[in-house]
């Protein structure tokens, strides 16, 4: 059993929850909060783990900061889709 | 410059391999994707311009333009990927003379009655094919040993070429070979019939896992394949090789039957994680260790290409289409939503209907849910609403896992493996077998494609042929 405690500063939840969702192959987890941490315990550590763990940590910081930057592209784009698909279909 | 929603992965060589909605991709090495991430291009004036075409970005005059091209482009990969284009199988007994240890269907013992295609159905079998989908047909004869049941392969072949025209389909008997005969041979000669079967590598390796009471099935499938190739030609025999553990320690092995039986195509899978197909533990392997298999047998290949031995691996070659040709959508499983009833309509030997071998497959292990579409006689694709709820729920855009995937894409669904693995239809992709697989195989394939020219240009012969 070992407990990571980040930074609710450095990581927000969309960060920590993607991060977990891949981590389930290496060790069970379990996530609680405190008002300036994310608390995670992690049932097996092991070194393969903690290098996963900080190779998503740092991977999902840099889609959160893609999605940022393409949020209102992303959901035009998602809205243009359906209305083309709608326009085809009943074409 | 304002970036466009993408998604990225690494590969092993150190590249980042990157991804939009419209399938459109690029690699860029890691100082240009720390600058693409930190203002939205790099200092490479040239990448800049083909990150723009390719909709990673846009000047800001022309974003409105851009966005449009994103949207139309992934409108009509989904409509694409939405369209009715079946391969038909059709099932006439699920009797086999093999008792191998993974049979994915489950089977009948070679005498047990019951187990066979009414006669009667099959007219009403080919003229529902008909009217489902216009030519060209595939029918895919299915298993079981469909060769138990000649006759009733022959009855389908002069219902279709008198129901769907002759020139209008083909015929693809799936089979191991085992019952292969003159007489089939002679039948076959000037008829539009392809054989696909099941090789597992040489002789100890084939036999211990397809198992005949006589144990010589390597010899007999050796003797067809070689009649095969001298009276039909090399283009009526496909083979499929499931791996076994036995394998996992000898992928030279498969090469070696193939050349052996003078087949220079072959298709590589996993074994199947469905129903009946690995129950046994010995059976049982990772996809980390089957990638590592893999790579090996993917060295060897390449290298027998070098040396001017011009094999080729399917699975490679459907994996790299996906990413490399726009509109390549043939291959069921890698489809989303998911090929399920869009890409096949299975004909059983008990007349029921199923939208794919797997539903079939999920009928025999969970026999208290309805997986099928009716019988031949009361077919309705809408009225078990099972399929709507499947393919509606196998949209991996949106799925968790897949929607920040840079192989999402290329990649498909499978709600029939998650609901017989985990029990509901979008599956936890990080313990999906089908996501470690399809995964792995697009980032291994990629990254031998972009880090090692040589290896690059056979795999573009695979792709383009």
């Amino acid at each position: 059993m070992e407990i990571r405690e980040l930074q609710k500063s450095d990581y927000t939840e969309w960060v920590i929850r993607n991060t977990l969702y891949w981590l389930t192959p290496y060790s069970r987890w379990q996530l609680s909060d405190s008002s300036t941490h994310w608390i995670i315990q992690f049932e097996s550590p092991s070194n393969d783990l903690f290098y996963e763990l900080d190779k998503l940590l740092n991977d999902y910081t840099l889609r959160e900061n893609v999605m940022e930057k393409t949020s209102t592209i992303r959901e035009a784009i998602t809205l243009n889709v359906l209305k083309s698909i709608q326009q085809r279909l009943e074409a | 410059m304002r970036m466009l929603p993408f998604n990225f992965d690494r590969l092993d060589s150190g590249s980042i391999f990157l991804s939009n909605v419209a399938g459109f991709h690029s690699c860029l090495d890691q100082s240009e994707f720390d600058e693409f991430i930190e203002s939205s291009a790099t200092s490479n004036r040239t990448l800049n311009d083909l990150l723009q075409s390719k909709l990673f970005v846009s000047d800001n005059d022309n974003l409105d333009a851009t966005q449009a091209a994103l949207s139309s482009a992934l409108a009509k990969k989904l409509l694409g990927e939405l369209e009715f284009r079946p391969i038909f199988m059709i099932v006439p007994t699920l009797r086999c003379d093999h008792a191998c240890n993974y049979c994915q269907v489950s089977r009948a013992n070679a005498k047990a009655s019951g187990y066979d295609l009414d006669p009667n159905a099959i007219s009403i079998i080919v003229s529902t094919i008909k009217r489902l989908s216009p030519p060209p047909y595939k029918i895919e004869i299915q298993g079981g040993e469909p060769l138990l049941r000649m006759d009733l392969i022959k009855a389908i072949y002069d219902q279709a070429e008198s129901q769907l025209q002759p020139g209008n389909f083909e015929l693809v008997i799936t089979t191991s070979l085992s019952l292969m005969d003159e007489s089939i041979l002679s039948w076959a000669r000037n008829r539009a019939v392809y054989f696909s079967t099941s090789l597992d590598g040489q002789q100890e390796v084939h036999n211990a896992n397809r198992i005949l009471p006589s144990q010589d099935s390597y010899e007999r499938l050796k003797h067809s394949v070689k009649r095969i190739l001298e009276e039909l030609g090399a283009n009526r025999i496909a083979t499929v090789t499931t791996v076994t553990r036995s394998l996992l320690e000898a992928p030279e092995s498969i090469i070696e039957a193939h050349l052996e039986l003078g087949i220079n195509e072959m298709f590589v899978r996993p074994i199947s994680p469905y129903g009946f197909a690995n129950t046994k533990p010995s059976t049982e392997y990772s996809i980390a260790e089957y990638m590592t298999f893999y790579e090996k047998l993917f060295n060897t290949i390449i290298k027998h290409n070098q040396e001017g031995i011009p094999l080729v691996e399917s699975s490679a070659a459907i994996h790299l289409k996906r990413v490399l040709i726009p509109g390549y959508s043939q291959y069921a499983d890698l489809k989303s939503p998911s090929g399920l009833l869009l890409n096949c309509v299975l004909f059983n030997y008990d007349s029921k209907v199923y939208g794919s071998d797997e539903t079939r497959m999920l009928q025999r292990v969970i026999g208290d849910i309805d997986f099928s579409c009716g019988e031949v006689n009361s077919l309705s694709l809408v009225k078990n609403d099972l399929y709507q709820k499947l393919i509606s729920s196998s949209f991996n855009l949106v799925h968790p896992g897949c929607e920040t995937c840079a192989y999402q894409p290329y990649c498909g669904s499978d709600p029939c493996q998650h609901i017989s693995l985990m029990g509901e239809p979008v599956g936890d992709k990080s313990l999906s077998v089908f996501c470690h697989y399809h995964k792995n195989m697009f980032r291994f394939l990629l990254d031998r494609y972009y880090s090692h020219p040589p290896t690059r240009n056979i795999l573009k012969d695979w792709c383009h042929g």
